[in-house]
């Protein structure tokens, strides 16, 4: 009995290190926002590296938030003054693959929320725990279109995938090369104000 | 009777009755004991009572006995008085009525009373004659006698039938400090180990010596410390009264464990201990690694139990280890040998070392204080201090010289800890590997760890001599080696065939080069009109069709890698589009015209699409190989020659120099000498014969330069220069050094005489192309001039228009009218040159680059329906002179960063027309330009469909309205202003047919005036009507490769090469690029070090030599540039390796192509650059198996 029980923990393991991701498992990092070390834990909000003068304090616009509109542990996004983003951990893509996203997500604004594929940015070698800085993007999926299903309190939740089915030999050319894809939502400068995101769910569906 | 002698009775009387009761209580007692210990011992004698239960019983026993004593000794020591004692009397015998009482009352106190004395004088009546025997409760008496008597019955029985068992049991239950056994039929004679401490996990044999009566059961007890109790049975006793032994056998000692055996009726024996301890172990090793001195690597301390780690060859190690516990000795044991160990502070401490010169096992044995023992391997890896790798980067296979060339090897060697010296030997060709050479060059490594070369043989190499070997040998500085420690090549043999046989073999693989590639063309050519014509009818197509055309594809893919195998790059500078295109669609067109049948009926005209587009992309790129070939052919043989004519004129300067000598010495003209000059005059008999062999072959493909070759051969002959040399040679030979000086002297004059001649030969075939060249530019100019005056009589027109203040429709139609009809005209008078080129001012040109641009591919799915917008859904917005942009215009403030932009979902239907500003009213120094990012980011998404006639409908007009910058963001389309800030993306919208300035990066093709500031990049389907545009500045730097369906480029701004279906190869670059920073600065080496790869590659590719490599190295070394402007030195490193390894690439290139020479075996490189780190970016000791690996991926392509 003991010598399955250790077989399984080292499977377990093993799949857990090396194994693809199944389908139905959510592979977002702390995408309910509540991660007991820092409910943000994981997102990309801090861009000084960018030195962008327009994303500066783009952290200092994004607050984790204990619960709106019936909701608990959230992401407060506040685009009312400046355009303001947030990105999930990376998640590695496999070619060949699709995935698909779910978010919940209130406000008063319409946000772009769509996926990010990532490369290598030159000169860094690959790992397997990327950051947002060591990589360039190459690909990103649509931002309308998106599935969206009303819920309470003003409450929606969206629904996309990527990448397409039909892709074309540009788009091939391209996500070819993507290594790691993330969520990213952004409150644009255009239309301003402030959105709340929470359980974003990401699961390969091919 | 007296009172005196009734009271002496009557004390008589109560001592009998005291003893009476004494009597019954010590029988009572006495009894109970006896009753007590009979029961106790009886059950003694089955149940064998441990000590506590005998504690306990005699405890109780002891108590009882003590109580009984008490209570005797009361009733003995009790004193009746002598009126108690009558009272009792009074009581037995009621006869005497109280008469006793009353006399001895009345005769101790008479009272004068006459009464009581005449009461006492009467005497007492009926005293006499009582027998006091009668007081005695005589049935109780024989009650206590017979309890008395039944007790010990009672207590004597068992000894009869128990013996001494019973004596024993009586014996144990009374006194219980005895360690008397109780006695039993089987008795058990010893236990083994009994309390005993084993190694925890480790096996323990419990055994019992019994000796009984046969049948008796035997079994162990065993009691767990976790609470688990087991019991085993062992077996029965065979004989009666012979000792005999049982055991069990613990598999697994975990945890400690009492245990007791059980035989028969034996006393139940004591509880043992088993107990643990923990195995013996390490519990910490400390290992200090201290690499011998040369290595000049640090020490370092690592972990032995858990890190594999790395000891270089003749490192000295220090164990520490501690012990879980005291151990008597340590070993620490290298291979077959041992060492002991010293103790330290503890005894658990243990300290030892050794030097390790082989890969020898290590292990530390220890040995506990309880004898056992424990090993613990060490694990590391021992770091052979292995010889010198050495690399020869060219040349690669069997380079075939063209005679008169020196041979250059050009290598690099390595080694992890320095070099001690390198060397290059000549070794006779087909000798062993143990034959020592001849050694003509020798460096010194001075420790360092990388060495790289270009070495040349500069001896003197006799006719005679066809085949020549060398090997480069090199040793490394680690100090325990001998004379034999040393890294050898494999020979590297040059074949310096004669002339004829050369050209023989050139012209072979010329031959089977151009066989091949007619043969591949016409099989594509073929192969596209087979697949129209099974597109018209697909659906009467078969799979064998498809199957046909795609293994034609395949036979075609399979031909296409001979002739990019063939050593004399017979492409010329389209090899390497000829290798994408065998890497990429010649590869993906197979499947997909084998998958047509397979396909769903809607999808098929797609899929045939496709692979047709693929096919006549594979044709284009073919067709200009075919042409490329043909110059390459021309170029190789000039370049063969030249280098000939080159070798001829250093020669003879060396004979000169040498002749010289002799005459200032006096000395005696050597023989190699004469043997010298007499060789040149035949290499100048194979230069003759070449030039006309080469006029006869190239006459094919270049009349005029083939009539020109023609003539420098005869000039050659007529000029008698072999004759000069000829005699000089025979008056050194008669050792008349001073007389064969002139003819050398002459013959030397003569063949620069010929080798200027050849380079104005040379200079003239790119003096014819220039003059074209100029001749376009200028004719492109007249077009200009003339569409600028039509452009400006339409404006003033427009102008007046404007300035009317009754706008009436009329004028406007009119004038709109009288516009289409210039519009038309123009057009087919000026080749589509753009009507509003005019608006535009002469442009300044930053000549800043944006190094890095990178595309992002976005999704779009085009919004239903606007697929077919008509032209009449077109919106008009008309946009008057906007003056505060003016200011703006002058002046570049800080860069603005860009924000979140994304694709349209569907096209552009606004028509802007935009009022420009006048040629007086722009500023004077033109429009300011701010500095560029080093990294720029392109989106680009699929083309939308869209309905060409609404498209043509909303093209913008030109707009001169512009500003320095500008931030990116919303939707990506084009608009009213334009940027000089670069940071255009290509979108997913053909562009507006419209002229256009501002700068750009690449984007999608379209017509511009403007700079392109990418520093490279792709240029993607867009307008496909454009003309040729040009800014004015040449000397920007850059390169755009073309990529992308039928994309043509008619312009890539700036000095940048244009690859593909670029006209030629765009505008050279050849000045400085200045954006380098300043001088001296790492940022400024690496810009010039950019700028002068360039420039190579510029002039390389002009020569028709193939140098991409080169085109790498600059494009890396700037990447490293923008490293170090960004503070990024991870980058920078891998930046610089690549440069590095590209520019070692191109050198070899170079090398074998100005030569002529080629090597034969060698194999193409597919995968260069493709993929991250290639072998030459591989730590050494792992790159050859890096690069075996790359070979074998080469190969499978």
């Amino acid at each position: 009995m003991r010598f399955f029980v250790t077989c399984f923990v080292y499977l377990a393991v093993l799949h857990g290190a090396f194994g693809q991701a199944r389908p139905g498992q959510n592979m977002v990092f702390n995408g309910s926002f509540d991660h007991p070390d820092d409910p943000l834990k994981g997102w990309t909000v801090n861009l000084e590296w960018l030195g962008n003068s327009h994303y500066m304090k783009n952290h200092t616009r994004i607050a984790a938030v204990e619960s709106y509109k019936g909701y608990r542990n959230l992401a407060h996004i506040n685009g009312k003054s400046k355009e303001t983003k947030i990105e999930s951990l990376p998640m590695k893509f496999e070619q060949g693959a699709r995935y698909r996203c779910t978010i919940d997500v209130n406000g008063n604004t319409n946000p772009h929320i769509y996926f990010r594929g990532h490369k290598w940015q030159p000169g860094i070698r690959p790992h397997d725990e990327p950051t947002i800085p060591e990589m360039r993007t190459i690909y990103k999926s649509q931002f309308r279109g998106h599935k969206v299903q009303k819920g309470a309190n003003g409450w929606k939740r969206i629904t996309f995938e990527f990448p397409m089915e039909d892709l074309s030999s540009l788009a091939k050319k391209h996500l070819r090369y993507v290594r790691f894809f993330t969520v990213y939502a952004i409150v644009l400068a255009d239309f301003p104000g402030e959105i709340y995101i929470d359980n974003v769910k990401v699961e390969r569906i091919k | 009777m007296s009172p005196q002698s009734v009271s002496q009775e009557l004390q008589s009387v109560g001592s009998m009755i005291k003893r009476w009761r004494a009597h019954i209580k010590i029988a009572a007692s006495v009894s109970g004991v006896l009753l007590f210990v009979w029961l106790f011992s009886l059950l003694d004698v089955w149940l064998q009572y441990e000590k506590t239960g005998r504690f306990l019983i005699a405890g109780i026993l002891w108590v009882a006995m003590g109580v009984a004593i008490w209570w005797i000794m009361r009733t003995v020591r009790k004193r009746f008085s002598t009126m108690g004692v009558a009272a009792m009397v009074e009581g037995a015998f009621p006869q005497l009525d109280n008469r006793l009482i009353n006399y001895l009352q009345f005769a101790a106190d008479p009272q004068d009373d006459v009464f009581r004395k005449a009461y006492v004088s009467q005497g007492l009546q009926g005293w006499n004659g009582l027998d006091f025997g009668e007081m005695k409760n005589a049935k109780l008496h024989k009650r206590a006698n017979i309890a008395l008597v039944v007790a010990v019955a009672l207590f004597l029985i068992p000894l009869a039938f128990l013996g001494t068992a019973w004596g024993v049991s009586v014996y144990r239950v009374v006194n219980p400090f005895t360690n008397i056994k109780p006695i039993s039929l089987t008795n058990i004679v010893s236990v083994d180990p009994g309390n005993h401490t084993v190694q925890q996990g480790s096996d323990a044999v419990l055994s019992v010596t019994v000796n009984g009566r046969s049948g008796h059961k035997v079994a162990l007890d065993l009691a767990l410390a976790d609470g688990q109790e087991i019991t085993h049975a062992l077996g029965r006793i065979d004989e009666t009264g012979t000792e005999q032994m049982f055991s069990y056998r613990i598999p697994k000692v975990n945890m400690e464990t009492r245990y007791r055996f059980r035989a028969g009726d034996a006393a139940l024996p004591e509880w043992y201990t088993l107990g643990t301890r923990p195995p013996l172990a390490i519990d910490a090793l400390t290992v200090h690694v201290m690499p011998p001195s040369y290595t000049k690597l640090p020490a370092v301390t690592v972990d032995g139990l858990t890190e594999n780690f790395t000891v270089p060859a003749g490192s000295t190690l220090e164990f520490d280890a501690v012990a879980n516990q005291e151990v008597k000795s340590m070993l620490l044991v290298v291979g077959t040998e041992s060492g002991a160990m010293q103790p330290g502070d503890l005894a658990s401490a243990w300290k030892g070392t050794t030097t390790l010169t082989n890969s020898a096992s290590l292990k530390l044995v220890c040995e506990g204080i309880e004898g056992d023992t424990f090993e613990q391997p060490v694990l590391y890896t021992y770091e052979l201090d292995r010889v010198p790798g050495i690399r020869v980067i060219s040349p690669e296979g069997r380079p075939v010289l063209t005679r008169g060339v020196p041979p250059t090897i050009a290598f690099s060697v390595s080694d992890e800890y320095g070099l001690q010296d390198i060397s290059i030997e000549k070794v006779v060709a087909g000798s062993t590997s143990e034959t020592k050479g001849e050694t003509l060059a020798t460096w010194s490594g001075n420790g360092m760890k990388e060495f790289t070369q270009t070495w040349r043989d500069t001896s003197f190499i006799s006719r005679a001599e066809t085949r020549l070997a060398y090997r480069i040998i090199a040793r490394d500085n680690y100090p325990f080696g001998d004379e034999k420690r040393m890294a050898a090549s494999s020979r590297i043999i040059f074949e310096i065939p004669s002339t004829e046989q050369q050209a023989a073999k050139r012209n072979e693989l010329e031959k089977e080069a151009f066989a091949a590639l007619t043969k591949v063309i016409e099989m594509q050519r073929e192969n596209i009109a087979k697949t129209r014509m099974f597109q018209k009818s697909l659906g009467n197509s078969t799979p064998a069709n498809w199957q046909e055309l795609s293994l034609r594809q395949d036979e075609i893919r399979k031909l296409t890698k001979t002739l990019l195998s063939n050593p004399l790059n017979p492409l010329g500078t389209l090899t390497e589009t000829a290798k994408k295109l065998y890497i990429n669609e010649m590869a993906e067109v197979i499947p997909v015209l084998k998958s047509v049948p397979n396909t769903a009926e809607s999808q098929r005209p797609g899929v045939v699409k496709r692979g047709l587009a693929m096919e006549e992309k594979i044709l284009r790129g073919l067709t200009f190989a075919d042409s490329a070939a043909a110059k390459a052919k021309v170029q190789r043989r000039i370049s063969a020659l030249s280098s000939m004519l080159r070798e001829l004129i250093r020669k003879e300067t060396k004979i000169i120099s040498d002749t010289q000598l002799v005459i200032k010495s006096n000395a005696e003209v050597g023989e190699t000498l004469v043997d010298r000059q007499d060789d040149l005059a035949l290499d100048f008999t194979d230069l003759v014969k070449a030039l006309k062999a080469e006029s006869n072959e190239v006459r094919a493909n270049d009349e005029g330069y083939s009539d020109l070759l023609m003539a420098l051969a005869t000039m050659a002959e007529e000029r008698k220069i072999r004759g000069d040399m000829l005699l000089a040679a025979e008056q050194l030979d008669e050792n008349m050094a001073g007389e064969a000086l002139p003819y050398e002297q002459s013959a030397l004059a003569k063949l620069e005489e010929l080798a200027e001649k050849l380079e104005t030969v040379q200079a003239m075939e790119g003096m014819e192309e220039q003059e074209t060249l100029l001749e376009e530019v200028l004719e492109a100019k007249k077009r200009l001039e003339k569409a600028e005056d039509v452009f400006k009589k339409t404006m003033e027109a427009m102008e007046m228009v404007g300035d009317q203040k009754d706008k009436s429709t009329k004028d406007v139609d009119m004038l709109e009218e009288e516009f289409e009809e210039i519009m038309k005209n123009l057009q087919e008078a000026m080749l589509e040159v753009p009507t509003d080129l005019n608006i535009f001012m002469e442009l300044n040109v930053a000549n800043d680059i944006v190094e890095d641009v990178f595309s992002i591919f976005e999704e779009v799915e085009q919004a239903e329906g606007s697929e077919n917008l008509a032209a009449g859904d077109v919106k008009d917005r008309a946009l008057a002179k906007r003056e505060e942009y003016l200011e703006g215009m002058e002046e570049a403030k800080d860069r603005l960063d860009a924000m979140e932009s994304w694709l349209m979902n569907k096209p552009d239907d606004m028509k802007i027309t935009t009022e420009a500003f006048d040629q007086e009213e722009m500023p004077e120094a033109g429009i300011a330009l701010g500095a560029l990012q080093t990294e720029a980011e392109d989106l680009i998404g699929d083309l939308m469909e869209k309905n060409e006639e609404m498209a043509e409908e909303a093209d913008d007009s030109a707009t001169n309205t512009s500003v320095p910058d500008m931030v990116a963001n919303n939707e990506v389309k084009e608009g009213d202003v334009a940027s000089f800030a670069a940071q255009g993306k290509s979108g997913n919208e053909t562009p507006d047919h419209k002229e256009q300035d501002g700068r750009s990066n690449v984007g999608r093709q379209g017509m511009s005036v403007g700079e392109t500031a990418a520093g490279s990049g792709t240029i993607n389907e867009g307008d496909k009507n454009i003309e040729e545009r040009r800014t004015q500045e040449p000397t920007q730097s850059g390169q755009v490769d073309v990529e992308g369906e039928d994309v043509k480029t008619a312009a890539t701004g700036g000095g940048k090469l244009g690859t593909g279906k670029a006209d030629e190869v765009g505008m050279s670059g050849g000045q400085k690029r200045m954006d380098s920073t300043e001088v001296g600065s790492a940022e400024g080496m690496e810009s010039l070090m950019a700028e002068q790869a360039d420039a190579m590659y510029a002039k390389a590719s002009t020569q028709n030599v193939r140098a991409d490599s080169l085109r790498d190295a600059a494009h890396h070394l700037r990447q490293a540039n923008d490293a170090v402007a960004r503070g990024n030195i991870g980058q920078l490193k891998e930046h610089r390796k690549a440069a590095i390894a590209a520019l070692k690439r191109a050198k070899s290139d170079i090398d074998a192509a100005m030569t002529g020479s080629f090597n034969l075996d060698a194999k193409p490189s597919f995968i260069d650059d493709v993929v991250e780190g290639g072998p030459d970016q591989a730590p050494a000791k792992y790159r050859d198996l890096v690069a075996e690996y790359y070979k074998a991926l080469n190969e499978g392509l």
